[in-house]
């Protein structure tokens, strides 16, 4: 009898491992997996020996591949990388928004080119070591839903996922907590059980400011910081250095000591201006959300979701109020500070991802569009 | 399951006859051949026999055999070798398009030295041209890099012409020959060719890991590169590796006196394979290199190592195919691997005006000599199915993948 082929994505860390180790014991036949990223040989691969998809990596997931008893190669997806991730995240951040590379790495590289990888190999699915919980309802549709454990659940980062793609895919460790995942690591005598997370962008070896200066210098020019009204309060040394709501390393400080702390409100690439104002100024209460992706039927128009704006932040509430050429606007219960465009915002309905987008604008409280 | 190893380019079998006198130098006390006492003399015995198979391998003087780790450490010290003679600013280096990494990166790191180091392209079949190569000479060139036959696809080239050529426009510029590729299926008569170094791998020819050789041509000067000692006259330091040279020499005695009939028979599968290829009626699959197929004497007109088949299939992107062919027990390889054992992008194909493309879906078949043909014939049908499976997997949707050679 053919067992189902599973190609599991290991990254070196105990999440996939524990992912592999459990569709083996389900009787899958599992081809465990590395995507080579870094350009060979080179000074950065040299850097980032350690970090997610990194040649450490790919030794860590060899040697747990060889205690699970199954078989792992290596694929270059260099190229793709380069391309789709590295490429988007460099001119995102240019043009005064803040990318999300995990997101767009599950999007063309991870369930793209790696799911490709996945067909050309005869296997039935792929499977990754994420922290979402996946299933096919009785009535045929697909159902992802935030994982048990909800400090690590990624079903943020799958929203962009397309439905037939999913259909091939497994998330084995979604239905378990970290704790369980490294206790079971452990008992089947891994040695990556006790493996920190990596927490950083893989491919950004400590501040992207730093990683901006050296491989997009030119792109990088000052500016100047202004309020809301457009007074200038001081200069900045690229727009690229700079997100939605943060205030430190703004160079520039409030008149008077009674007045609020500055944070950044808005980034303006065209004029390389650099807005700044109170805090109150930072919060959203509408988001303009373009590439809309849907998981399930669209929620009505007004429904209450639930939405969550970054990786780590939390489900608040929501209601999606029109849906055009434009894109989807989205009203918040509450304001909410610091939204950022460049980010994803995914809605949910009890806990189900029903679909996501990125975020293009915001607007304040009484304020024009940023 | 028996598997079919079809990559003897990357490492051939290990030849049970080099096996066998090795053993004796793995266990027990063989010495150090630099000792005086009788354990020390009887290895550096052991040595100079294996010293004196490679010479007659080449047609050379026992004395201008340098021992190395292998065919990188040979290239790399003949390139090295001959630039830190004197100060490496502004000396010039000329290195075939095609060469292996290992001569291409070794040459390269050279800048960092100062030295100025070119490519010489080649053209379509992977071929230098000796003329052309020899119009890059100046009076500043210390070595001229290239290749007997190309480790990827077979081309032989020209190099005795290219040794007459280059001599003619500076004496003084040396010729290092990479022959790891081609000494397994081409005589060599370092004579006839002319060049001043020529290096080899025992991996290659059936001996075992860990060993190569450098010829030196005599009243060449080479600055070691490994220092520490006097071994191997003060041009590579280092206690010999002694069961490894000795597997090398009885490799390279077998080769000397088997190579006609191992090339006959690498002819014969190269035919069974590409027939069989051709019988599955598999579509969109063409030979790189020259259509002729090289006789033993090599001659100096377009020809291809009859054992080593770069074959590119389009639209079919090699690593998948080689994984898909690896799980049925077949072992094939395409360009290189990196450090973390990914496929890279081959240079040759690429140096060849190939696209990346066509680069990322060719596969190198080298069957070792002492293949079944009915083994190399079913591994042919087994190609052309993991080809078309990997093609029909993309705009595949929901529906059950064809399951062609699971």
């Amino acid at each position: 009898m053919n067992r189902e082929r599973v190609l599991v994505a290991m990254s070196g860390g105990v999440d996939s491992a524990v992912a592999a180790l459990t569709l083996k014991k389900a009787g899958y036949e599992v081809l465990g997996v590395t995507m080579a990223i870094w350009p060979a040989g080179s000074e950065e691969e040299e850097r980032h020996k350690e970090g997610c998809c990194s040649l450490g990596a790919a030794e860590d997931a060899r040697a747990t591949a060889e205690a699970l008893g199954i078989e792992h190669y290596t694929l270059n997806l260099r190229d793709e990388f380069h391309r789709d991730v590295v490429a988007d995240f460099e001119a995102t951040y240019l043009a005064g928004r803040t990318p999300n590379p995990c997101i767009t790495c599950n999007r063309t590289i991870k369930f793209g080119a790696l799911m490709d990888k996945a067909r050309e190999l005869s296997a039935d699915f792929l499977a990754t070591g994420h922290y979402a919980e996946l299933k096919i309802d009785e009535d045929g549709s697909l159902n992802l839903r935030r994982a048990r454990d909800l400090a690590k659940d990624q079903s943020y980062v799958l929203y962009p996922v397309p439905q037939e793609t999913l259909r091939r895919t497994l998330f084995p460790i979604g239905h378990m907590t970290k704790p369980e995942v490294r206790q079971m690591a452990r008992e089947a005598g891994l040695p990556i059980w006790n493996k920190p997370d990596s927490v950083e962008i893989c491919f950004v070896a400590g501040d992207y400011r730093d990683y901006l200066r050296e491989r997009r210098p030119e792109a990088i020019s000052p500016g100047p910081i202004v309020d809301r009204e457009g007074r200038v309060l001081g200069e900045h040394a690229g727009v690229a250095f700079f997100t939605i709501g943060q205030r430190r390393g703004l160079g520039v400080k409030p008149e008077s000591v009674d007045q609020d702390a500055l944070y950044v409100t808005a980034i303006r690439p065209l004029t390389r201006e650099v807005v700044v104002g109170p805090r109150h100024e930072a919060e959203s209460v509408w988001l303009q959300v373009t590439q809309p992706r849907w998981l399930a039927p669209k929620p009505r128009i007004g429904q209450p979701v639930k939405l969550k704006v970054r990786a780590h932040g939390p489900l608040v509430g929501a209601q999606l109020m029109t849906s055009g050429p434009d894109g989807v606007g989205v009203l918040l219960d509450q304001p909410m500070f610091a939204v950022t465009p460049g980010q994803a915002a995914v809605w949910y309905v009890d806990d189900r991802v029903v679909g996501g987008g990125t975020i293009d604008w915001t607007r304040s409280a009484g304020a024009p569009a940023a | 399951m028996e598997r079919v190893y079809l990559d003897a380019a990357a490492a051939a079998p290990i030849d049970p006859r080099a096996s066998d006198v090795m053993r004796s130098y793995i266990e027990g006390c063989p010495g150090n051949p630099s000792s005086v006492h009788y354990e020390g003399r009887h290895a550096r015995l052991a040595i100079d026999a294996a010293r004196r198979k490679i010479a007659c391998l080449l047609g050379c003087e026992h004395k201008e055999v340098v021992f190395t780790s292998g065919g990188t450490e040979a290239n790399h010290l003949g390139l090295w070798g001959a630039l830190l003679r004197e100060d490496p600013q502004g000396q010039h280096v000329l290195v075939g398009a095609v060469e292996h990494p290992s001569v291409l990166a070794s040459a390269h790191s050279l800048t960092r030295l100062g030295a100025r180091v070119e490519e010489l392209p080649a053209d379509r079949d992977g071929a230098i041209d000796p003329e052309r190569a020899a119009d890059r000479v100046t009076s500043a060139t210390t070595v001229v890099a290239v290749q007997l036959a190309n480790h990827e696809v077979g081309t032989v080239q020209r190099v005795s012409e290219l040794v007459k050529a280059v001599k003619a426009r500076s004496p003084r510029a040396l010729v290092l020959c990479d022959a790891v590729a081609a000494i397994g299926q081409l005589s060599v008569d370092v004579d006839r060719l002319g060049v001043d170094l020529l290096s080899i791998s025992s991996l290659k020819i059936g001996g075992p890991y860990g060993a190569g050789a450098l010829y030196v041509r005599a009243g060449t000067r080479l600055r070691g590169v490994i220092g520490g000692g006097d071994q191997e006259r003060s041009r590579r330091a280092g206690t010999e590796n002694l069961a490894a040279i000795v597997g090398l020499g009885k490799a390279a005695e077998l080769l000397q006196q088997e190579r006609p009939g191992r090339v006959q028979r690498l002819a014969q599968l190269r035919t069974v394979f590409l027939e069989a290829l051709a019988r599955t009626g598999v579509a969109g699959w063409s030979v790189n290199g020259p259509c002729r197929v090289a006789e033993i004497s090599g001659e100096n007109v377009p020809c291809v190592l009859p054992g080593v088949m770069s074959v590119t299939f389009e639209e079919a992107p090699a690593d998948t195919v080689l994984v898909r062919l690896d799980r049925e027990g077949i072992a094939i390889s395409a360009g290189s691997a990196c450090a973390a054992g990914s496929l890279l992008p081959s240079s040759v194909l690429l140096a060849m005006g190939r696209t990346a493309s066509e680069g990322r879906s060719t596969l190198r078949i080298s069957p070792p000599w002492s293949t079944e043909p009915t083994a190399v014939a079913w591994a042919a049908e087994r190609v052309a199915c993991a080809v078309e499976a990997v093609r029909g997997a993309h705009g595949r949707r929901q529906s059950q993948p064809v399951e062609v050679g699971r």
